[in-house]
């Protein structure tokens, strides 16, 4: 019997117990999660083609306390896919695993022509507490980003800014460590399992906060690469002004690569909030493709945007409590990229919201600046 | 010269009179400051946002000590449960559960509102003294659900970032609890006043239970805090107030 059928049925059986039992065991458990169901139209350049896309999405998060110092987390999400989506993409399945896996912790319980179901267990980890050190092992993610958006430092699990619906983001099977010298200063150690040997990331983090600004050093080996990085977050004023730098250096065989970002963020008075930030990746994209298939947005640590360079800006604005907006603009030069992406929420009820999403995709091909792709998303979410 | 000492010897007693009313004024503030305060504090805070054609509840716990040490968690709604909001000093963080992810935040987020209420980021994590940060008047006398109180003008000094550009406060002689406040811009505009109801004894003190914050431009809304529950003065040490304990203050 493969572990995640195991897992899942612990998962099941822990959430019966907690419904039936919750005053006695608030304490001790604690369960929450959600349901979502995203409707998306896919068209091409032309708004032809229509492409639909279902998928009914459940997440579901258990933390354990067992006795003091120890903490157990299980979180799994299933996800039930149907539409044109599934039926036009004969790999479908094989897309849907996290890269970072060591051990395959899903499931596939059903493969039509168009018709999908997939769990997987997207947390899994164990910690032990004290106050001057903690460690943890097990499925996890170890968040090294700082940033908004592009996070060179987030080395162990990197992450898809378009990938919306995906809010959790992927862990990584892996071991951590963290020191803590004093309240402003500690120091993480973690090395994360891969099938193959070659594919190990171990690495450490020291932070500390003075003057004003959290600054953190990383060195470490990534897939067989020397790795070196820095951050910070602090502020210009009123402004909020942070980075990230990363460094891999290769050996004799491939090439040194560098991406870095330098993030400022703003929040005016009357509710509106700007941010704005640039991205190099040394080993980008610094002329127009040919080909759409050329711009790859399946990211690693190395590689955070096809292009050297990238811009993005956020511009936010809550109209009232329930209703808020969002635009993203994206903009590479030279490759001559730029993406749209508008979003609305708002909340319908105290624990259900809607979303209202809006991708749309142009490149320079064959030297005429023209649109893609577009891709539109609504979105309902039920919390418990 | 002689004429400018006659001139000294006459504003002697005026600016000394003035003065010791401005200490008055100043101690009021001070003590009932103290009182809701205390020097540490750690409460559980019902949160009504209230609407003409909706409203939303949330819960929250805070954990304050003098000025510059706060933590806010979520426990309601269950969509945002787990979030935390930390200040130390003039930095603020903020703790996403769901993303594992510690994100500060930049300084002019002080000022807006928080998590869509009534009330600013600055208003929850008190930054600014209403003790240190102003100078303040007695300007009269008022009597506010039986209680006789003290009228109180705070003009906010000008190396102090604040946000307003006067406040209007009336303070319980006998209690010292702020039991009306009047928010205004720095145009002389009224933005927000605030009420305080249901004094009970908590924690051994008499406080208001029930504020409410009312916008003064906006019809049939305003936002009520209601405190569930408040411990005063239990120590809390400064390594609590920090990143690392914020990531572990909802378990």
């Amino acid at each position: 019997m493969k572990p995640v059928y195991i897992i899942l049925c612990v998962i099941a059986i822990c959430s019966t117990g907690w419904a039936q039992d919750s005053t006695l065991k608030a304490k001790k458990w604690d369960l929450n999660g959600y349901i979502k169901n995203l409707e998306s139209f896919g068209f091409d350049k032309n708004f032809r083609n229509l492409v639909t896309g279902n998928l009914l999405h459940n997440r579901i998060n258990v933390k354990w306390k067992p006795v003091k110092n120890y903490t157990a987390a299980i979180e799994a999400r299933n996800r039930l896919f149907w539409g044109d989506e599934v039926k036009n993409s004969p790999n479908f399945t094989s897309l849907l695993r996290n890269e970072n896996d060591w051990m395959n912790l899903s499931a596939i319980w059903i493969t039509k022509s168009n018709f999908v179901l997939h769990s997987s267990i997207e947390r899994l980890w164990m910690e032990f507490r004290k106050p001057k050190w903690n460690v943890r092992l097990g499925r996890q993610r170890i968040n090294w980003g700082i940033t908004k958006t592009w996070n060179p430092n987030d080395i162990f699990n990197t992450y898809n800014f378009l990938d919306f619906d995906y809010e959790e983001r992927p862990g990584s099977d892996a071991v951590k460590l963290q020191y803590i010298f004093n309240d402003l200063s500690n120091i993480e150690m973690a090395v994360s399992a891969s099938d193959d040997i070659d594919k190990t990331i171990a690495a450490a983090r020291y932070f500390i906060n003075r003057w004003g600004y959290d600054i953190q050093l990383l060195s470490g080996i990534y897939q067989k690469k020397f790795t070196a990085g820095f951050g910070w977050a602090g502020s210009l004023g009123n402004v909020g002004y942070k980075g990230e730098g990363q460094a891999f250096i290769a050996g004799k065989d491939s090439m040194n690569d560098f991406n870095y970002a330098l993030e400022l963020d703003y929040a005016f008075k009357n509710g509106w909030y700007i941010s704005g930030s640039v991205l190099h990746n040394s080993r980008g994209i610094d002329e127009p493709v040919n080909d759409w298939s050329k711009i790859s947005f399946r990211f690693s640590p190395m590689n955070l945007m096809p292009a050297r360079w990238s811009f993005i800006t956020t511009t936010s604005k809550e109209f009232t409590p329930l209703l808020s907006g969002n635009l993203t603009l994206v903009y590479s030069p030279q490759v001559n990229l730029f993406i749209i992406f508008p979003s609305f929420k708002y909340n319908v009820a105290a624990n259900l919201d809607a979303d209202l999403i809006w991708q749309s995709f142009f490149l320079e091909l064959q030297n005429r600046f023209q649109a893609t792709n577009h891709r539109v998303f609504v979105r309902l979410k039920w919390s418990f | 010269m002689r004429m400018g000492l006659r001139f000294a010897i006459l504003l002697i007693p005026v600016s000394f009179v003035l003065q010791v009313a401005a200490q008055d004024a100043r101690s009021i503030v001070k003590k009932a400051d103290e009182k809701m305060r205390g020097s540490t504090s750690q409460a559980t805070i019902l949160i009504k946002s209230i609407r003409p054609t909706w409203s939303r509840e949330m819960e929250i716990r805070t954990w304050m000590k003098g000025n510059e040490l706060a933590m806010v968690l979520i426990q309601l709604p269950v969509k945002d449960k787990g979030i935390v909001f930390l200040k130390r000093r003039k930095e603020v963080w903020n703790w996403m559960p769901a993303l594992e992810k510690t994100i500060k935040l930049p300084p002019s987020m002080m000022s807006q509102s928080w998590m869509g209420t009534d009330f600013t980021n600055d208003d929850l994590v008190k930054e600014s003294s209403i003790v240190n940060d102003y100078d303040h008047t007695i300007i009269g006398d008022t009597v506010i659900d039986n209680r006789n109180c003290y009228i109180i003008r705070m003009m906010p000094k000008p190396e102090a970032a604040i946000v307003w550009g006067k406040l209007i406060v009336c303070i319980d002689k006998q209690e010292f609890m702020e039991l009306h406040i009047r928010f205004y811009d720095e145009d002389g505009k009224l933005i927000n006043t605030m009420n305080a109801y249901d004094a009970k004894i908590m924690d051994g003190r008499l406080i208001p239970t029930r504020l409410e914050m009312v916008p003064a431009d906006k019809k049939n809304q305003k936002t009520v805090m209601i405190y569930k529950s408040i411990l005063y003065n239990k120590a809390i040490e400064d390594g609590f107030f920090t990143t690392e304990r914020m990531k572990v203050a909802g378990r």
